[in-house]
């Protein structure tokens, strides 16, 4: 069951720079999203978000960087720290 | 003394290289079999999975009782039959004797999660830890001793590309059949505990591990009906197998200095910043290298120092001594001097040993050769990947994503290539806007180095700006009406965006060479043969009758000279000969843009339209190449109207 906060958003609406928690992943990637390193809970910072394109992620304590189409971020809920 | 069949030949064990995408698996298998496949900072880039033998000496082929068969199997982040490359490693795995699993230890928060499942497997298996170099760079502290001891599994540590610790790599093989060191990991209890009933119906652990993880495919293929909870149970599994990632990590990595490459990796992401540093990049790399650079100074030197001046004459000296040569005669010599026939299809103004090697040497060789440079530079960089996210906006509105930046960029160096890369593209949909826009408006790298040549000859930015800007009106046209009317869904850009890396010039330099060879040994035989075709219609007088019946379309038309038809005859051929076929004709400044125009609209390379035949079917290619005809034509015709007031 998806419980938002007050202080919930969704990841399009996250500014470079600002780190939050995932809160909730849809279904329908959240199986791809897994087997890349990112599920709820996890602590990220965000490098860039493109107008109608990808917002790209950093994990907390990692190199790794996560590019996500426009779309599905606006489907991704998150909580900014 | 070797394990043997019945015939006698030692028996052969299969290697698969898995791992997460872009973490060396090309590398190692280039070492191991001693050949080469293409490595490149970019997901996605083994998109054909390479199989080769273990390169042994002799000293070490009588030691081995096996021989070993290594397959390259594309990058995945699990095996859960959740994509097609996906499901192409399931299959290697499955059908492995041994399972070498590759580790970037940059990125081992993602990469652990796939050697999680392979351990599970319970297949033997061994672990490489790569990227050694850049861990060091970046002072990163692991403890892969104890991340291994963890998985149960041994392991190398290596630098790849610089080909640090690989030899214990091939001893490790070698001495597969006593080898401690190759033997299943540990399997987690909670995951075994899914598995287990599925183990009693196929008896193979692997496979049942996968239909315990809701692998549609390979239950239905052993008479198993998932149940209803069976993608609840795969998300369980990934839940425990990624909190088992993240504790290892916790507990055994310490992160992180960021390096200037870090920050330089950001700054491209930057939607303005990058979009600026991308302005740049094309421009330094189309405009200031291959176009006045190469296409310039370096085929002019070549052609006109070398080629024509010495290289020419004394072809057409040695064969003078035997046939006579007509060198611009348009006349029937076929029937009436065939001696002279012969010699001037050998060494005439189209001659076979003249035109076709000073073009192939000259012209098209530093083309092709500086293209392939520039676009090694820019793949190995990582500054590919970074571009395919500022560009996704755009290329979703008209029907792609993102990713289709990477085969419209190769198309760059070789449309016929990148054709086939579109099959890293996830739907039909974007594969086949991907391929109409390739054979439309993208120019192969030899095509591209002519008209860049040619344009600057001109002067000043505008014929480039006039080309350039009406080749992207045509995309942005072409793929937002194909957007429209072409029915599916465009696919969703989800990426790993791998490091900035400084280039290893080696391997620049040998995926250089070996993609112009590979373009060059393609572009040979059709040289040779628009030669032959246009010298043979030469000789015939065909050559001018052709000219003379396109003269009204020609001149009426396109504002073009008549003498322009053997550039369309070369082009439907081979584009590039087609531009190279304008280099002779005088034309002012709105006529060469113009033809530059048209012969990059015009149709798609005889090799290209048979991959197309190939990767989609007859009528899709019929349909591309007769939609590049009247596009091309429609659009010069108009353009040369408008020139009129430009120039």
């Amino acid at each position: 069951m998806r419980t938002l906060l007050k202080t919930d958003m969704n990841l399009n609406e996250v500014r470079p720079g600002q780190n939050f928690i995932i809160k909730f992943i849809p279904e329908d990637i959240e199986l791809r999203l897994c087997s890349l390193g990112l599920r709820v809970g996890d602590i990220v910072s965000c490098i860039s978000r493109n107008f109608r394109g990808p917002v790209v992620l950093r994990k907390k304590n990692s190199f790794s960087q996560l590019a996500i189409n426009h779309n599905f971020a606006q489907s991704i809920a998150v909580n900014v720290k | 003394m070797g394990i043997t069949d019945k015939l006698g030949k030692k028996k052969t064990i299969n290697v698969a290289l898995v791992g997460n995408p872009n973490v060396g698996k090309s590398v190692i298998f280039n070492f191991l079999t001693e050949s080469y496949v293409d490595v490149s900072n970019y997901p996605g880039t083994t998109i054909e999975v390479s199989k080769g033998m273990l390169k042994l000496s002799e000293k070490e082929a009588e030691l081995s009782s096996y021989n070993f068969e290594i397959v390259d199997t594309p990058g995945v982040y699990s095996v859960s039959n959740l994509s097609e490359e996906e499901l192409a490693a399931r299959d290697f795995i499955l059908n492995a004797d041994i399972i070498i699993n590759v580790i970037s230890v940059v990125s081992l928060d993602r990469d652990l999660f796939l050697t999680k499942q392979l351990a599970d497997m319970g297949k033997p298996m061994f672990l490489i830890f790569n990227q050694l170099d850049e861990a060091k760079r970046r002072n990163l502290s692991i403890d892969l001793e104890n991340i291994a001891e963890h998985l149960g599994l041994e392991f190398i540590a290596a630098s790849a590309v610089k080909k640090e610790g690989l030899k214990d790599l091939r001893k490790t093989l070698i001495n597969f059949a006593d080898n401690a060191k190759i033997k299943p990991g540990k399997i987690s209890k909670a995951v075994d505990n899914f598995s287990a009933p599925y183990q009693e119906m196929v008896l193979d652990r692997a496979t049942a591990l996968l239909i315990a993880e809701a692998d549609a495919d390979l239950a239905k293929k052993n008479d198993i009906v998932l149940p209803p909870e069976a993608l609840q149970r795969r998300k369980e599994i990934y839940e425990i197998r990624q909190s088992e990632v993240h504790s290892l990590i916790d507990d055994n990595v310490a992160i992180l200095e960021m390096k200037w490459t870090d920050k330089l990796g950001d700054l491209i992401l930057n939607p303005y910043l990058g979009s600026i540093i991308a302005v740049v990049v094309v421009y330094s790399f189309l405009f200031l290298f291959l176009g006045v650079f190469v296409a310039g100074n370096v085929v002019d030197a070549l052609e006109n120092n070398v080629f024509k001046a010495y290289y020419e004459p004394f072809v057409r000296n040695v064969v003078s001594m035997v046939f006579p040569i007509d060198a611009s005669s348009m006349a029937n010599l076929a029937f009436t001097k065939p001696m002279t026939a012969i010699g001037t299809l050998l060494a005439g103004d189209y001659g076979v040993l003249t035109l076709t090697i000073t073009y192939l040497y000259a012209l098209l060789m530093p083309l092709v050769l500086g293209f392939y440079f520039g676009l090694a530079l820019l793949e190995d960089s990582g500054y590919l990947p970074r571009l395919a996210v500022l560009t996704d906006g755009v290329l979703s509105s008209l029907g792609m994503n993102g990713r289709a930046i990477i085969p419209l960029i190769l198309g760059g160096g070789c449309v016929t290539m990148a054709t086939v890369t579109t099959r890293l593209l996830s739907t039909e949909k974007e594969r086949l806007i991907t391929m109409v826009l390739l054979g439309l408006t993208i120019p192969c790298s030899a095509q591209l180095g002519v008209i860049q040549g040619l344009l600057t000859n001109i002067g000043g930015f505008m014929p480039w700006l006039i080309w350039g800007g009406t080749l992207m009106i045509v995309f942005i046209i072409t793929g937002f009406v194909m957007n429209k009317l072409v029915p599916g869904d465009c696919g969703h850009f989800i990426s790993d965006i791998p490091p900035i890396r400084i280039p290893q010039l080696d391997n620049v330099f040998q995926k250089t060479w070996t993609r112009s060879k590979i373009f060059l040994d393609e572009a040979t035989p059709a040289f040779f043969t628009a030669a032959g075709l246009v010298a043979s219609l030469q000789v015939t007088g065909l050559l001018q009758s052709i000219i003379n019946f396109c003269e009204p379309l020609m001149e009426k038309v396109l504002l073009l000279p008549k003498d322009v038809t053997l550039s369309f005859i070369l082009g439907m051929v081979r584009r590039d000969f087609g531009a190279f076929g304008l280099m002779d004709i005088p034309l002012n400044a709105a006529q060469l843009v113009t033809v530059c125009v048209v012969l990059t609209l015009f149709v798609p390379c005889i090799a290209t339209v048979a991959v197309m035949v190939k990767e989609k079917n007859l009528k899709t290619a019929a349909l591309i190449w007769l939609s590049s005809w009247a596009l091309a034509l429609g659009i010069g015709a108009l353009l040369a109207r408008g020139l009129l007031f430009v120039f």
